[in-house]
């Protein structure tokens, strides 16, 4: 047998990376292209991370479970504060993209970095990150409702 | 054919570079101009420095070796001192793909090649699939080449390892 490179041959039967329509992490289909982000602020600062590009149902779910959490854990401590309503609410929006695909089949040929879609894991509502905000706002809202009605009281 | 680099990986360290030292005297510069940092002077020192650690990354990447030969051969492939071959055999398939985390608009420009083995090599995989690893061999965007050129190259010598670009 020869292994002399024959350029211009065909190839075997080769394994391929997903492509377009094909979700990036685990190689399944139907995928669509989105992107999640989440946001940390500390004082004056914030940094925004982003994921974009194709992702099937499962991925995709869990991504965006996975950036709402973060949104929601570490956007409370600086000027990110004002954005936290604006990510969530995109992140939102660009999930119902994902809700719309049907459950992932594997892609035969195609290689990918995880070998099967990811766990979508807990609701949002069961995550620290939920829970976090739920009490902050709850303080929040009872220090201004305090607030108010010291203020009422002492005119 | 030969890939050199473009003058855009040259001129970015410098940019940058310049740029640091302007950031530096920002404070002085804004209060010429009866302005200044709404919080300190301390915003322009953290930017001169990003500035000047990113300058230096890139004057040093733009003065190590870079050279990519697209051949009968295969593709050969320096980068700093290490030099990898890929003979055709090796390689199952080689693209233009857009970068990791790529917008949906962002064209595909960074040379891809794949292999199917577990063979280490003198510069590691940017990419790892079960099955398969990926090479970031160049980005064409700082390449004197175009993509059509680079493109007709791959078609010419990589056959059926070169699948039509999608767009
Ligand atoms: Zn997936």
């Amino acid at each position: 047998m020869s292994t002399m490179p024959t350029p211009g041959a065909v190839p075997p039967p080769a394994l391929r990376p997903p492509a377009d329509g094909e979700c990036q992490f685990c190689g399944s289909h139907p995928a669509a292209h989105v992107s999640f982000q989440s946001m940390t602020s500390i004082v004056i600062l914030y940094v925004v991370s982003a994921q974009r590009g194709w992702m099937c149902r499962n991925c995709g779910l869990s991504l965006y479970r996975h950036h709402a959490n973060k949104t929601m854990l570490a956007a409370w401590w600086g000027v990110g504060i004002i954005g936290i309503p604006i990510f969530l609410g995109i992140d939102r929006l660009r999930l119902r993209r994902i809700l719309r695909l049907a459950p992932p089949q594997p892609t035969p040929g195609v290689a990918a970095s995880l070998p099967a879609p990811l766990d979508p894991g807990k609701p949002l509502i069961q995550r620290p990150g939920a829970i976090l905000s739920i009490v902050l706002v709850t303080v929040l809202v009872l220090v201004i409702g305090c607030g108010a009605l010291a203020f009422g009281a002492s005119e | 054919m030969e890939l050199e680099r473009n003058w855009k990986p040259y001129a970015k360290g410098p940019a940058l570079l310049v740029l640091a030292v302007v950031l530096a005297f920002s404070p002085e510069i804004l209060s010429a101009m009866g302005r200044e940092f709404t919080f300190g002077n301390w915003v322009g020192y953290v930017m001169a420095l990003l500035a000047l650690i990113g300058g230096l990354g890139a004057v040093r990447e733009s003065r190590q070796a870079f050279a990519v030969r697209i051949g009968e051969q295969g593709i050969n492939w320096t980068r700093g001192e290490a030099t990898v071959d890929f003979a055709w055999s090796d390689v199952t398939r080689v693209a233009v793909e857009k970068k990791p985390n790529a917008g949906k608009l962002e064209k595909p420009s960074i040379l891809t090649v794949w292999v199917a083995d577990q063979t280490e090599r003198a510069l590691s995989p940017d990419i790892e699939l079960t099955g398969l690893r990926g090479y970031h061999v160049a980005d064409l965007k700082s390449t004197k080449q175009s993509r059509d050129q680079v493109e007709a190259a791959l078609r010419q010598y990589g056959g059926d390892r070169y699948p039509a670009p999608a767009n």
